[in-house]
């Protein structure tokens, strides 16, 4: 007799491995089992180009589908809630044969999971500006913010992401050629927000948890508007202050 | 930049920006309810839950080629 977690992990086993003889199923289950897989499956397939509409549109329908298969089949659903799936789609697309000759697959697909989980992320209260009303300049520098799980930087280094996602939009065609681009996505009240950063490093500072004085000195071109508009929607969640 | 002047202006920013929200808040208000389509509802997809995908049809080997827009781009893409 298998114990619960056993028969579980057995059925997820015959989910995954085609050839795997359940011993949590009946003769009769272990002969349909391929139904139920498939089905399991094509719920995932269906689900991906929703939250990757740019890799989707850039490959066409069916060569996504194959993809997503392809993903799928490799890719066991961390979570039973399908908008939870496809965290690891890039990274396969960056070791995925087929793909090689669109190399900047991978980095379109950070930038649309960026915006996916942008969408999904969980509220967080914002900063009480009180907090940062009763401190002073240096204590402020030496303090670190904590920004909302909404908030992402996506950076490419070798292609116009930017331009890519907004060509997808409505804009010009992009040019491969344009080199290295980088994104940042947010939410506002009105949904899912993105724009181009050419200076990012302050800010990919501040999002690893620097000190604000450290990412700040990091800015080659002022700062405040990107700051104001961060908190402006509610993105700065915390302060840390560190004054001893 | 001077790190005293950017400290300052750094947080006036910041308490600046609270200003601009309860306008922002109003504005904005008519876009809620906007819901991006969600995609856990069985009915949503193409088959129902009662498994009208009968047979396992998983092709074994890639076959498919790119056919979007990145054929706009040129330049890296190749025939298979």
């Amino acid at each position: 007799m298998l114990s619960y977690a056993e028969a579980i992990a057995d059925f997820a086993h015959a989910l995954n491995d085609t050839d795997h003889q359940a011993q949590a199923l009946s003769d009769a289950s272990r002969e349909r089992i391929a139904v139920y897989r498939n089905n399991a499956r094509l719920n995932r397939i269906d689900a991906l180009p929703a939250a990757f509409p740019t890799v989707a549109a850039l490959v066409g329908d069916d060569y996504f589908r194959a993809l997503a298969r392809e993903y799928v089949k490799t890719t066991p659903a961390l979570s039973a809630n399908l908008h939870d799936d496809g965290a690891g789609l890039a990274g396969f697309i960056a070791g995925f044969a087929p793909a090689r000759d669109l190399p900047y697959l991978a980095d379109v697909a950070r930038l649309d999971w960026a915006m996916h989980r942008a969408y999904y992320a969980d509220d967080v209260a914002a900063l009480d500006p009180q907090r940062l009303a009763a401190l002073d300049g240096d204590g402020f520098m030496r303090g670190r913010l904590r920004l909302h799980p909404a908030v992402a930087l996506v950076q490419s280094t070798d292609w116009p992401i930017a331009d890519i996602l907004a060509m997808h939009q409505g804009g010009p065609d992009a040019a491969l050629a344009a080199g290295g681009q980088a994104v940042l996505v947010w939410r506002s009240r009105a949904g899912v927000q993105h724009t181009r950063l050419d200076d990012v490093h302050w800010l990919a500072a501040l999002l690893a948890g620097q000190a604000v004085g450290d990412a700040l000195a990091l800015a080659h071109t002022d700062p405040n508007p990107v700051l104001a508009r961060l908190f402006a929607d509610g993105l700065i969640c915390d302060f840390e202050d560190t004054t001893p | 930049m001077n790190k005293q002047i950017l400290a300052a202006s750094a947080l006036t920013a910041l308490l600046g920006a609270t200003l601009a929200i309860p306008a922002l808040a109003a504005e904005q208000e008519k876009c809620f309810g906007i819901a991006k389509a969600g995609q856990n509802d069985c009915k949503g997809n193409s088959h129902s839950c009662a498994g009208q995908a009968s047979k396992d049809s998983d092709p074994k080997e890639f076959k498919a080629v790119a056919a979007g827009t990145c054929v706009k781009m040129g330049g890296t893409l190749k025939a298979m």
